[in-house]
């Protein structure tokens, strides 16, 4: 019988396996310019984000619904302010996020490289 | 269920794709070229040449993982992008977004031991420099 993939697992593992299927929006910048990235037309939020490269800043703005803070030293977020959060490769941060403020470290040569993993 | 709830839900125990791919067979997907990027085809036929091996006993893959190591035995990083399969949502695995196999600036780099999960039926790598080639397991998903 040939492997039938994520579709043959039921239960809390098929909902743990649904992550395959989700889909995302990679994020990318060039300098330590902040750059914004909202949520595209159809998605409600994002409920990871994967860091893909070393050294990146971001922000992120949380769902009204999710409650509690914003990913941001202040914990309120403002795509306009130097306060971020400082991640690495491999990173993963779960929450419900609709919008993020992506910027490299101030060495213009790596890139910031990140993941947003969609929810519903 | 409230917002949270379905959030938390999707992403409870993250590491349960390692028990998926200790239940499929794998594509040992492996380069050592550093000048361009290696393309390997799923579900597709053709002539295999030094930038093009085409896998055509495999639909698709599900997820794939890094796996190098260089002339020292060290694990090491891999040069990587993949193609989603038409209808997947969101962009490719690819910095820019869209799939350019043959492109370099589209490459992500990774670090041994990265877990890329999906639904790709190309993946294109790279060497990372001389001896330090690249290797990567795909996990086939059948369509």
């Amino acid at each position: 019988m040939k492997h039938k993939g994520l579709r043959q697992y039921t239960g809390d593992e098929a909902s743990n396996l649904s992550m395959n299927m989700l889909g995302w929006d990679i994020c990318n910048v060039d300098d330590d310019v902040a750059v914004r990235f909202t949520a595209p037309s159809g998605v409600e939020y994002w409920c990871a984000i994967k860091i893909l490269s070393d050294n990146v800043e971001l922000q992120a703005k949380s769902h009204p619904d999710f409650g509690g803070n914003d990913l941001n030293p202040t914990g309120e977020y403002d795509h306009g302010q130097d306060e971020r959060i400082r991640c690495t490769h491999g990173d993963v941060i779960y929450g419900c996020f609709t919008e993020v403020s992506l910027a490299g470290i101030s060495d213009a040569a790596n890139d910031a490289t990140i993941q947003l993993i969609r929810g519903k | 269920m409230s917002l949270q709830e379905k959030g938390f839900y999707a992403y409870a125990y993250p590491e349960v794709t390692n028990i998926l791919m200790g239940q499929v067979p794998f594509d040992f997907l492996y380069t050592a070229n550093t000048t361009a990027n290696v393309e390997y085809h799923a579900g597709a036929s053709g002539t295999n040449d030094s930038n093009n091996i085409y896998l055509p006993n495999t639909d698709a893959w599900c997820a794939f993982k890094v796996i190098s190591w260089n002339s020292a035995s060290q694990l090491i990083g891999g040069i990587c992008q993949a193609r989603c399969l038409e209808g997947f949502p969101g962009d490719d695995f690819s910095r820019s977004g869209t799939y350019a196999g043959s492109t370099a600036a589209s490459n992500i780099s990774l670090v041994a031991g990265d877990v890329i999960t999906g639904v790709f039926d190309k993946i294109s790598i790279r060497g990372t420099a001389a001896l330090q080639p690249t290797a990567v397991l795909a996990y086939r998903i059948s369509l």
